[in-house]
């Protein structure tokens, strides 16, 4: 980088590198796990909360008439159904959605150490905004 | 060339069987009416022909060279008779997952910048976070007669803009200078070393922060408009900016999807054999992509007709409610 000496753009590589590194990871993982649990489920192996059967009714409705309909949970509500096969294939998905703000904090550290703070305020302010769609307050 | 075109015939007659024969199963399944909610019998059939119908959505994406998310949320939204708030956050995490795949090879290789890609992400991202509580807050009608002119001028734009593979170059403005947004990238055809610097900074931004905003309302990615914004508007080479913004596309794609999430928008069933398709289209397409290099055109012609007729039908869904 034209802004940065060498030594910098050493330690912002191995930075990119490594969250590339646990990106790749996590997302095969995650894919992985994502079918596993999607062919227990479609093998009715598990029990089912929702009857697959029902689904083709429920999805042609608005997703907050399917909550209250078939009683489904919001926000984190989906852990305390993990007992259900359905709700098994929910578990790789939100792996999938944490990924990218996991990654984020692995270059913390460089940014730390180059005293780069505008763009730590950045990085902060980007994970304030997924951690506040993720927490559901809004 | 003999086995690549064999194979080819396998990928067709593949999703030809799952796609086109799991649909009309669904259509003569007769759904048994009990109340309060009616059960269908064959619903096996609708994860099968959407894996089939996303296997062919992958493939076209990759030869047309449009994103799979748009084609997704056009052709089902216009076609389909699931809502189009599952529809909307389906196609996030397709959105999502091809992302994910494709931004580790760009990070190692330097086609990812993070200094250029975090400041615009900030912006997509809360754009999306803030769209997609307003798109929660429209009416269904709206949302359809919207996102069909939306997707209309989207396939419009895709066909007919021009991304400029060298930007002239032009002063750094002082905004980029102090995000650090310039940096150096090897060519890999002759090995020279291109540098590149970030101008009109502040505008870009700000457009940014709209596409962000119609990710969320619509669950559409806005790849299309991050490299545009990459190229055209910052003066970003087209492979950094290409890179970059399918980089950016994680985070903006993975703000808006929470709160699609935390709503209850998956349905596993539907879901999940959509991003298997997707997957393995894009898989096979890559694998058979120098074969249709003569053909290129005509799957961008086709893509473009597809979403246009899909945008059409949206738009007279929404109005004839």
């Amino acid at each position: 980088m034209s802004t940065r000496n060498a030594l910098t753009e050493q330690d912002w590589t191995r930075a990119r590198v490594k969250f590339a590194n646990v990106l790749f990871s996590g997302s095969w993982y995650s894919l992985i796990l994502l079918l596993i649990t999607f062919g227990i489920y479609f093998s009715g192996s598990a029990e089912y909360y929702i009857s697959p059967d029902k689904m083709p009714a429920y999805w042609q409705i608005s997703a907050n008439d399917f909550n209250q309909l078939a009683n489904t949970p919001h926000n984190w509500g989906w852990l305390d159904l993990l007992a259900y096969g359905d709700y098994w294939v929910f578990a790789p998905i939100a792996i999938l959605l944490c990924l990218t703000p996991i990654c984020s904090f692995l270059i913390i550290p460089t940014v730390l150490k180059h005293k780069d703070w505008l763009f730590m305020t950045i990085l902060l302010f980007l994970l304030c905004t997924i951690c506040l769609a993720a927490s559901g307050l809004l | 060339m003999v086995k690549a075109k064999s194979r080819l015939r396998f990928l067709v007659l593949v999703a030809l069987v799952v796609g086109l024969v799991g649909l009309p199963v669904y259509l003569f399944a007769a759904p048994l009416s009990t109340n309060p909610v009616p059960v269908m019998k064959h619903w096996w059939a609708w994860p099968l022909g959407l894996f089939g119908c996303c296997t062919l959505m992958g493939a076209l994406s990759i030869f047309g060279g449009i994103g799979v998310g748009i084609l997704f949320l056009t052709l089902l939204a216009a076609f389909s008779p699931i809502h189009i708030d599952f529809i909307r956050f389906i196609a996030l995490l397709l959105a999502l997952v091809s992302a994910l795949i494709a931004a580790p090879g760009l990070l190692r290789r330097d086609l990812a910048d993070l200094h250029l890609a975090l400041p615009p992400a900030l912006c997509s991202a809360t754009g999306a976070l803030l769209g997609s509580y307003v798109g929660f807050k429209l009416s269904t009608e709206t949302l359809y007669v919207a996102l069909g002119s939306i997707s209309i001028l989207v396939a419009f734009f895709v066909l007919f803009s021009s991304n400029v593979r060298q930007p002239s170059s032009a002063p750094q403005d002082r905004i980029s200078v102090l995000l650090g947004m310039s940096g150096v990238y090897q060519e890999h055809r002759n090995k020279e070393a291109i540098a590149w610097a970030a101008r009109k900074t502040l505008p870009a931004l700000v457009l940014f922060f709209l596409a962000g905003c119609l990710t969320g309302i619509f669950g559409l990615d806005a790849g299309w408009a991050s490299v545009s914004l990459f190229n055209l508007v910052m003066g970003i080479p087209l492979k950094v900016a290409v890179g970059t913004g399918k980089f950016l596309s994680c985070f903006a794609n993975t703000s808006a999807g929470w709160v699609y999430f935390n709503h209850g928008c998956l349905i596993p069933l539907i879901a999940v054999p959509s991003v298997a398709g997707l997957i393995v289209g894009s898989f096979l397409a890559i694998e058979l992509h120098g074969l249709m290099l003569n053909r290129i055109k005509l799957f961008r012609l086709l893509a473009f007709v597809l979403i246009i007729i899909a945008g059409i039908k949206m738009i007279l869904k929404g109005l004839l409610a």
